[in-house]
């Protein structure tokens, strides 16, 4: 049964994610229901932070969302009954078999892979229970304790506001708030099930880049690319650890695909640079470095608005600044819509950017020995496998078509991330490669003397 | 290299890096870069002698050449990879399959802790805060030795909300001590219950209730 209240959990979101979606014109329903998944998720925790910060109950906005989504489902049926009964009509054994046949043998072995590797997460996700560290020192703890004592979680006073000094109070709040959510529906905190949250998150990314490489490759070539994206260890691993991570690759590469399919398309649809800025948005309520990413994004969506000023010579031409003036607006604004209001609470209550204190980012001089040690997790780790040496591969041997236009766009934004983070940690933090490596707990190492009045000898029998 | 294939057993310690595994002492990596590196220089320059010399099978397309080779690489690449999924399915299912919530976390961080190699007598963490909350009254406040981030998360997590962690021995009310070598005498505190001689509950003295096992129950 908890398992089907998980399920409803995570469908009420994605239908109030299709009431967004169904005023921008989208192609494909694997898509559309991605993305409604997507926004769904992110607003119902937007909201539910703003409601609950006012002292309103989150049960009562439990139930005023369910009676929301369905009246949504209610009004989708009513307006698109004839095109579900067509699609259903559609349906037949023969022209599944027809489809099937339709594969090579190649691709057959590669959905094979793919669905092993869902099947996979989905059953790590409902078997562990919650163990990283991270996990139960922030993010399922602060859904534990929003669960229990909301009025606490918001009162700044209480020695547990936001978590507390110990569970990074300044972290952004989506993963918490989705966790709480489900175990409103649960009725119960159920640190157990709840990985298969961050399996959904694997699903709908890997999906997602299923989807987005059919508008550009041939079928067999985008399961080859999804195959690449699946099997990758750290993301396989972020598929059932209750980890931010994978939320936050998620919404940032929404953000990225929609904003390329927005300057690639012959005809921009504006609400795709609107979408676009939303996810974002939402990818900043994930993780503080949202607001790096979307930094990153938006100073090379600049250098391609002012490439292509210069390629058209658009100087002279004022309704074409003016037009340009508009995207850079709905950019900003998209993304400022769910930003702002966070980044108001952070400074009103005093929280910062740290992931170390609830202050702001403690900049610590220059630190080249994290250059080596990066290049090492990069490119000589398990994590991503051999796929950043592949991709400089596929740079080097596709060379021009992947610097052409517009594609050159995804290229810098890549190497953008890269340097942004790369910048960071040159100058935030000293982290040593063993720390990097083996970010866990260290016992024998970490154990301490106990801080405990007159003991001076309370040391660990190791 | 047998022992390459023999280290599925995950550590339950990879959060942000999956570690490297090295083979004679260098990272399998290095092994498979150039592996890639030299066989594509040699489908290159095949297929530039074809060019040259205009043979008929410089016509075939080098962009499938290239992806089916990687493809292969990939997979075989991965087999070690794979090799940790099934181990790792295989330990889950037999571990927490139809068991209990408790259960599992017992399991779980018995798991971590062996992944650490400590002694048996740490394994049994998550049972001695079982134990505290079984015997220390509702909505106290507990201080927990020793001071190890890990154990403080792990006690604070799992105890909440029927207890409530503390930072400082002097606000506690209940001291909860596991594998720490105390003194004869705890400043404030006095011995409470006990899940084996090394892992007790103190309590703070004022709070001391006529019924406290002193001698030590369990």
């Amino acid at each position: 049964m908890d398992y089907f209240f998980l399920i409803i959990s995570l469908i009420i979101p994605t239908i109030i994610g299709a009431g967004v979606i169904s005023f921008i014109k989208l192609k494909g329903w694997g898509i559309k229901l991605i993305l409604s998944f997507g926004l769904g998720t992110g607003l119902i925790t937007f909201l539910m932070f703003w409601w609950s910060f006012l002292g309103l109950s989150p049960e009562v906005f439990v139930i005023i969302i369910t009676l929301i989504s369905i009246i949504l489902l209610g009004i989708f049926f009513f307006y698109w009954r004839s095109s579900f009964y067509r699609f259903l009509s559609k349906i037949s054994l023969a022209r599944i078999i027809k489809k099937i046949k339709s594969f090579e043998i190649v691709e057959i072995i590669l959905i094979l892979v793919i669905t092993l590797e869902i099947g996979f997460v989905l059953a790590e996700g409902s078997l562990r229970p919650l163990i990283g560290f991270d996990a139960l020192a922030n993010w399922a703890w602060k859904a534990k304790l929003f669960f229990y004592q909301p009025q606490v979680f918001f009162n700044s006073g209480a020695d547990l506001f936001l978590g507390g000094a110990g569970a990074h109070p300044n972290y952004p709040l989506h993963i918490p708030l989705l966790m709480t959510w489900t175990y409103f529906w649960l009725g119960q905190v159920n640190d157990i099930i709840i990985g298969l949250i961050f399996a959904f998150y694997f699903i709908f990314l890997v999906s997602f880049i299923y989807f987005s490489l059919r508008d550009f490759i041939k079928r067999k070539l985008a399961l080859i690319f999804t195959v690449f994206l699946s099997t990758l260890p750290l993301f396989l691993y972020h598929g059932f650890h209750a980890y931010a991570d994978l939320a936050l690759s998620f919404y940032f590469t929404i953000g990225v695909i929609l904003l390329f399919k927005y300057i690639s398309a012959q005809k921009s649809q504006i609400s795709y640079l609107f979408l676009s800025g939303l996810f974002f948005g939402l990818s900043a309520w994930v993780k503080s470095e949202g607001l790096m990413l979307f930094g990153v994004v938006l100073i090379i969506f600049l250098i391609y608005l002012v490439f292509e000023i210069f390629k058209h010579s658009l100087f002279k031409n004022k309704s074409k600044w003016i037009f340009i003036l508009k995207q850079l607006l709905i950019f900003i604004s998209s993304f400022a819509i769910l930003v702002l209001p966070w980044i108001i609470f952070k400074i009103n209550f005093g929280l910062g950017y740290s992931n170390v204190t609830a202050a702001g980012i403690s900049w610590s001089g220059f630190h080249p020995e994290i250059f080596i040690s990066t290049i090492e997790q990069i490119f000589i780790s398990s994590s991503f496998h051999l796929w950043p040496g592949i991709f400089l591969l596929i740079l080097i041997l596709a060379g021009r078509r992947a610097w052409s236009r517009p594609n050159y766009f995804l290229g810098l934004i890549i190497f953008g991330v890269i340097l942004a983070y790369f910048i960071l940690y040159l100058f935030v933090l000293a982290i040593k490669l063993r720390d990097l490596q083996y970010n866990a707990p260290r016992f024998g190492c970490r154990i301490g003397i106990g801080k405990i009045n007159g003991i001076a000898s309370a040391r660990p029998l190791l | 290299m047998i022992n390459y294939f023999r280290q599925p057993i995950e550590l339950y310690s990879y959060i942000n890096i999956i570690p490297r595994i090295d083979i004679f002492g260098l990272p399998d990596h290095f092994y498979f870069y150039a592996i890639i590196i030299l066989i594509s220089a040699v489908i290159l320059i095949l297929f530039g002698l074809a060019l040259l010399k205009n043979r008929p099978w410089s016509q075939v397309k080098k962009g499938r050449i290239f992806t089916y080779f990687i493809l292969l690489v990939w997979f075989l690449t991965l087999a070690h990879w794979f090799n940790i999924q099934g181990h790792w399915l295989k330990n889950d299912l037999n571990d927490f399959y139809g068991k209990s919530p408790v259960e599992r976390r017992q399991q779980a961080i018995s798991r971590l802790i062996q992944s650490y190699g400590l002694a048996d007598n740490w394994h049994d963490f998550y049972d001695f805060l079982e134990f505290g909350r079984q015997e220390i009254p509702s909505q106290s406040r507990i201080y927990v030795l020793p001071v190890d981030p890990s154990f403080l998360v792990w006690a604070q997590y799992w105890l909440y909300p029927d207890l409530r962690l503390v930072d400082d021995s002097a606000k506690a009310d209940y001291l909860l001590s596991f594998n720490v070598n105390l003194p004869e005498s705890v400043q404030g505190f006095t011995k409470f219950k006990q899940l084996t001689p090394n892992k007790l509950i103190l309590i703070r003295s004022d709070l001391l209730p006529d019924r406290s096992d002193q001698s030590g129950g369990n």
